[in-house]
């Protein structure tokens, strides 16, 4: 399940706002600096967040599951467009494709929702909008879950996916029973007193000693993009 | 004497087919009214109209007057009329969305604004009433779909609403906790609560509901006390479940002459 995995590791009691900060300046870093020494230490530095948060690497690679598709697409891509450079191009984008989707996931195993919720906030990120970032963040084990129900309710009824084509009927039932879910969601909060136009949100988050030492670190951090 | 709900010349349509028609309808305070109906027949969209979830949430096409305590339901915000009215829907899987199941019972009472220990009150209270409090950690979407069902119930009634709606709330239940719900519900209706439950068991509602409507063709079809709907020949006729008093040999079952 990609969700919150409650853990007392280091990664888990750094405040959701450093987080938040370090994420965007890692990527960042990925996107500008774009070469092999750069990928390569990074990957190191992803597998130690993963060590020192205490949660195994195996987690993230089975919740992955058909977005390994994702993944592995710049394979073939850059094959087509080149078939000498290609494999060893196509490959480097993996491994940056793949370092993104992890953090991504560290994220998410190691942060509360609700503390995601106030650092967006905190950011001045229009509450609405940081309300339903949470929220789908929220969802995504709701989503997997009814992925596999879609396909096993297929599958007993014969169907097979074949190899390279889209599965038209396990995407269609799953985009609707989203969209619905979506819908009644809407229905269940607002029906229970909440007002979209009026969100508040009490912003209990507390800067550790280490977070400071963090916060610190990440000027020569940033000197290092520009 | 002022309705608590008076619905008149209702008229809805999500797209071009109509699915409520011309339809009125008035509750007095302290009715268990029973809403049944075939499949598809109108019964969770009327219901949401009465806590202006229709118009507000749901596109379509609106015509006629809903008022709710007094309150139109097309002026009024949902979050307003949500002070009033409480309610059920009909797939447990939708509405759950917080990560632990004390909180999912606490959400509405935060949104009042409600003190830290009524909140924490209430919520004991209602996980109790529904015997989860030993699951109050636990993240509701591993919880089992009878159990997600009652962690919805306890969510809502924990507002205390005057009115509470129900789209059937038993269907996921065993017959004993269906049974224990009917009987919490009908103890808060002694409080002078309205309920207004839509239910596929007849026989729920013989034991429970003091009046029951059929939603037929996007009109109220039959409308009156419990045992003289429940007993209307058309009851049958509409393939809805007679309750056992009122049952006779089906058709098929007699022996033919
Ligand atoms: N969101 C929607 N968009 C379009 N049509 C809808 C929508 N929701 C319901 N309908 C249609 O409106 C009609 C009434 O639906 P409604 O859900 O109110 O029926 P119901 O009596 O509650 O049925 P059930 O017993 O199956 O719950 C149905 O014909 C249905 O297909
Ligand atoms: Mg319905």
């Amino acid at each position: 399940m990609i969700a919150f995995i409650p853990k007392n590791s280091p990664v888990h009691s750094i405040d959701a706002r450093v987080k938040i900060l370090y994420f965007i300046l890692l990527v960042l870093i990925l996107i500008i600096k774009e070469s092999i020494p750069v990928l390569v230490a990074f990957s190191l530095m992803t597998l130690l967040l993963y060590i020192s948060s205490s949660i195994p690497l195996t987690k993230p690679l089975r919740d992955l599951g058909a977005a390994w598709v994702f993944v592995l697409l710049p394979i073939p891509l850059h094959l087509l467009i080149n078939l000498q450079t290609g494999i060893y191009l196509g490959i480097l984008g993996s491994v940056f494709t793949l370092n993104l989707i992890l953090l991504s996931l560290l994220m998410i195993y190691t942060t509360e929702v609700k503390s995601i919720l106030q650092a967006l906030v905190f950011f001045k990120v229009p509450r609405e909008l940081a309300f339903m970032l949470t929220v789908s963040i929220r969802f995504l084990p709701v989503m997997q879950e009814r992925l596999d129900r879609i396909r096993i309710s297929q599958a007993v009824r014969s169907y097979e996916p074949a190899p390279f084509s889209i599965p038209i009927p396990i995407i269609v039932p799953l985009l609707h029973s989203s969209l619905k879910r979506a819908m009644e969601l809407a229905i269940s909060l607002e029906s229970r007193g909440f007002d979209p136009e009026n969100i508040h949100t009490t912003i209990d988050l507390r800067l550790n000693p280490a977070d400071y030492l963090l916060l610190l670190l990440l000027l020569p951090l940033l000197s290092l993009v520009f | 004497m002022v309705k608590l709900i008076q619905i008149s010349n209702l008229s809805f349509s999500y797209g071009k087919k109509a699915v409520l028609s011309n339809l009125n309808l008035s509750v007095e305070r302290g009715e268990f009214l029973g809403i049944i109906g075939p499949v598809g027949s109108g019964k969770s969209t009327l219901l949401f109209t009465m806590n202006g979830v229709i118009p507000h949430l749901i596109n379509g096409n609106f015509k006629g007057n809903v008022l709710v305590c007094g309150m139109d339901t097309r002026k009024t915000k949902v979050s307003e009329l949500s002070k009033r009215v409480g309610i059920v829907l009909q797939d447990p899987n939708s509405q759950i969305f917080s990560l632990k199941v004390w909180d999912e019972v606490a959400f509405a009472l935060e949104n009042r604004k409600l003190p830290k220990e009524e909140i924490a009150r209430r919520v004991a209270k209602y996980l109790g009433l529904f015997g989860l409090e030993s699951m109050r950690d636990r993240d509701p979407n591993n919880l089992s779909e009878g159990q997600k069902q009652k962690l919805t119930l306890a969510s809502t009634l924990a507002m205390e609403p005057e009115i509470i709606l129900l789209d059937e709330p038993s269907s996921n239940l065993d017959f004993g906790s269906a049974v224990e719900l009917y009987n919490m519900l009908k103890s808060l209706q002694r409080e002078g609560r309205t309920i207004i439950v839509v239910e596929h068991d007849t026989e729920m509602l013989l034991d429970n509901a003091t009046r029951v409507i059929v939603v037929k063709d996007g009109k109220i079809g039959i409308d009156g006390p419990t045992k003289k709907v429940l007993s209307d020949p058309r009851i049958e006729r509409y393939g809805l479940r007679v309750p056992c008093p009122f049952k006779k040999t089906p058709k098929s079952l007699r022996v033919r002459k």
